[in-house]
């Protein structure tokens, strides 16, 4: 039997593209448009939603209620979105820090020995996350493995209570995401003509500067992909948070999380899910648009 | 002749790359002095160890032994942003997220030159090589020939004592080559600046060079002016790279104070008396195709037959057996449509240029 392809080439084109298109609509857009009618309809006590149509979540996000029906300004989520995206920035921040020079380290071996390094890096993602970090507080923890031999050298008398709080969350996140700030900055550092960084060294320019004014601007498109996959992950992470932080400092991830199980709150999980989203985006913009200049010239 | 002053020394310098117990040799005992002021080149097949030496002398890499003195400054141990060398790429190495003037003031930023000079610099250079327009372009925007000259000037900005070119012209098309070389020439004669060019092609070291070191196998084999090269290959090896040479065995029968005469089968070679060899001694001659003048069969010199013709344009190339294991490649100018050159077959006679043959060291 012959295949007739129709000879309209838009349509020709969209009939290539429709598995693609189809998964991306039944797998993403479907589900973020539910969750975006769910914030907008009143939630039942089972966890589901009712028919009609309510700004209840939304309002729930920045308002109370008070006992005459007024509402009141009520920053508590707001604090918590931005605690989230706090930590999400020191965690990408610090990401960079180590990850850059990581990723500069294993460009420079030989041809085995990068790939080796690499295959240690991707390592850690063949376990579960969870595990992962419930390792952290075999390391962290009271009598774990750093403050053990302190104390026992006796520089420290008590413990550094390094657990459950913002450190512990900080340790997780960028453990976790390092390597996807790895491998986005190896693949552009890879790609980069080593004779740029010989020709900067012959005119004057001594290491550092070499990296500020030639490595780092060329590598630009690795950098940023590198950053906004980490702090995407870190600003969605709810296992650092309820493991490593012990729950007790809440993040947007937690609250989200929350309001579908515990809580049965569905349209404010669903209106704090769109929040984030939003906020993501705009984020990624910034990025984006930051880093078209630098890969126009590429 | 005036006393010349030395612009870089390479003292016994060698080369090892890889483990010290197994290493590979780039470059064994090389030993140059590069005068001041000189169009400077390095000729060779790839491997040869030129580029190796250029990149000794920009710091890129450091010597195994022996010592490179810049002016007489020792360079070991500093870095190549400490040394006031410059070099051309051969790939260019443009900064890519650079404008073309900020590629060519980047050199003197670097140093701490305030914005001024380094905008009258760059004005400069790009007049220079006659590209005012495109400061303000980027390197992906210009053409292959416009990079090669912003990558000179580039290099030529912070006004280096000298200025390495690490096979600039090979990624030009013929053409471009041929202007740039006379473009290259023109840029030595007017910054007075040393130039060290590194190439394999030797119609580039030829046209160009004040002097040429042709290397091959981490030695100098002759370093020379490039008449001397051609006219006076020292060994096979600088006969056989430069142009075309026909290799002949003779034997040396007798010798005068300042010549040898030198025989094969009937025919005799006056060469110039060079390294000490004795009489009855086995040599090698290279004599150039173009210093054969045919003759009428029975004329010349000596007597041999026709074995190929090619015509060539300019020249017809002629293969003449002159004995059973002799054959010589002749070139004869074409010098109007009707003259008359000896066909397949045909016999003539040949003469040759008095001091025509060479005799090699080995």
């Amino acid at each position: 039997m012959e295949l007739k392809l129709p000879a309209n080439p838009v349509v020709r084109r969209l009939l290539g593209l429709a598995p693609a298109i189809l998964f991306i609509f039944f797998f993403m857009v479907l589900p973020i448009a539910l969750l975006g009618v769910y914030s907008f309809k009143p939630a039942d006590s089972y966890g589901g939603v009712e028919a009609g149509f309510s700004m209840d979540a939304w309002i729930q996000l920045f308002f109370e209620i008070d006992l005459d029906d007024s509402l009141i300004f009520e920053p508590v989520y707001l604090q918590i979105i931005w605690r989230s995206v706090v930590l999400a920035s020191i965690g990408t921040t610090l990401s960079f820090l180590i990850g850059f020079p990581v990723a500069w380290y294993i460009v420079q071996q030989e041809k085995n020995l990068r790939d080796i390094l690499l295959l240690l890096v991707t390592i850690p993602f063949w376990t579960n996350l969870l595990i992962r970090a419930y390792s952290w507080i075999l390391i962290l923890g009271k009598g774990g493995m750093i403050e053990q031999p302190l104390l026992a050298l006796g520089l420290i008398d008590e413990s550094l209570e390094l657990m459950y709080g913002n450190f512990a969350i900080g340790v997780g996140l960028v453990y976790s995401y390092i390597p996807l700030m790895i491998l986005p900055i190896y693949a552009s550092l890879e790609k980069l003509d080593f004779g740029l960084i010989e020709a900067g060294h012959d005119l004057y320019a001594d290491r550092w500067t070499v990296i500020r004014q030639i490595v780092i601007p060329l590598c630009a498109p690795g950098i940023i992909a590198g950053c906004i996959l980490v702090f995407v992950l870190s600003l969605g992470d709810f296992i650092s948070p309820s493991v490593l932080g012990g729950g007790k400092k809440m993040m947007l991830s937690n609250l989200i999380q929350f309001q579908f199980s515990s809580a049965r709150n569905w349209p404010f999980g669903g209106a704090l899910t769109m929040l984030l989203l939003i906020l993501v985006g705009i984020g990624s913009w910034f990025y984006i648009r930051a880093s078209r200049k630098s890969e126009s010239l590429g | 002749m005036t006393d010349q002053i030395t612009a870089i020394t390479a003292h016994n310098v060698v080369k090892h790359y890889g483990s010290p117990d197994n290493p590979v040799v780039a470059l064994k005992h090389v030993h140059v002095e590069i005068r001041d002021n000189e169009f400077f080149t390095l000729l060779g097949p790839s491997g040869c160890g030129k580029t190796t030496l250029l990149r000794l002398i920009a710091g890129f890499e450091q010597p195994t032994e022996g010592e490179i003195l810049l002016y007489g400054d020792h360079l070991e141990g500093l870095e190549p942003n400490d040394r006031p060398v410059n070099t051309v790429f051969q790939s260019y190495s443009l900064f890519p997220h650079m404008s073309i003037a900020e590629n060519i003031g980047f050199g003197l930023k670097m140093k701490g030159e305030d914005k001024s000079t380094i905008a009258a610099v760059v004005k400069d250079m790009l007049a220079l090589v006659k590209m005012e327009k495109f400061g303000e372009r980027m390197p992906n925007q210009l053409s292959g020939g416009q990079q090669q000259r912003i990558a000179l000037v580039r290099a030529l900005a912070p006004k280096p004592k000298v200025l390495l070119l690490d096979e600039p012209l090979s990624a030009l098309d013929l053409k471009l080559r041929q202007a740039m070389r006379t473009e290259l020439k023109r840029l030595q004669q007017e910054t007075g600046i040393t130039f060290v060019f590194v190439t394999h092609d030797q119609e580039e070291a030829m046209s160009m060079s004040d002097r040429v070191a042709v290397m091959s196998e981490g030695e100098v084999q002759q370093l020379d002016a490039p008449k001397l090269i051609y006219e006076r290959p020292r060994n096979r090896f600088v006969a056989n790279f430069i142009g075309d040479v026909n290799l002949i065995e003779a034997t040396i029968e007798s010798e005068s104070d300042s010549e040898y005469v030198c025989k094969h089968g009937v025919i005799e070679f006056n060469v110039n008396k060079s390294s000490s060899h004795l009489k009855g001694d086995r040599v090698t001659l290279a004599i150039r195709p173009e210093k054969f003048n045919l003759a009428n069969a029975g004329e010349g010199l000596f007597q041999g037959r026709v074995t190929e013709s090619t015509y060539m344009g300019t020249d017809t190339y002629l293969n003449i057996q002159i004995d059973d294991t002799t054959e010589l490649e002749v070139r004869c100018q074409n010098e109007h449509l009707e003259q008359a050159l000896p066909t397949v077959g045909d016999n003539v006679g040949l003469k040759v240029a008095p001091g025509a043959a060479t005799l090699l060291e080995d």
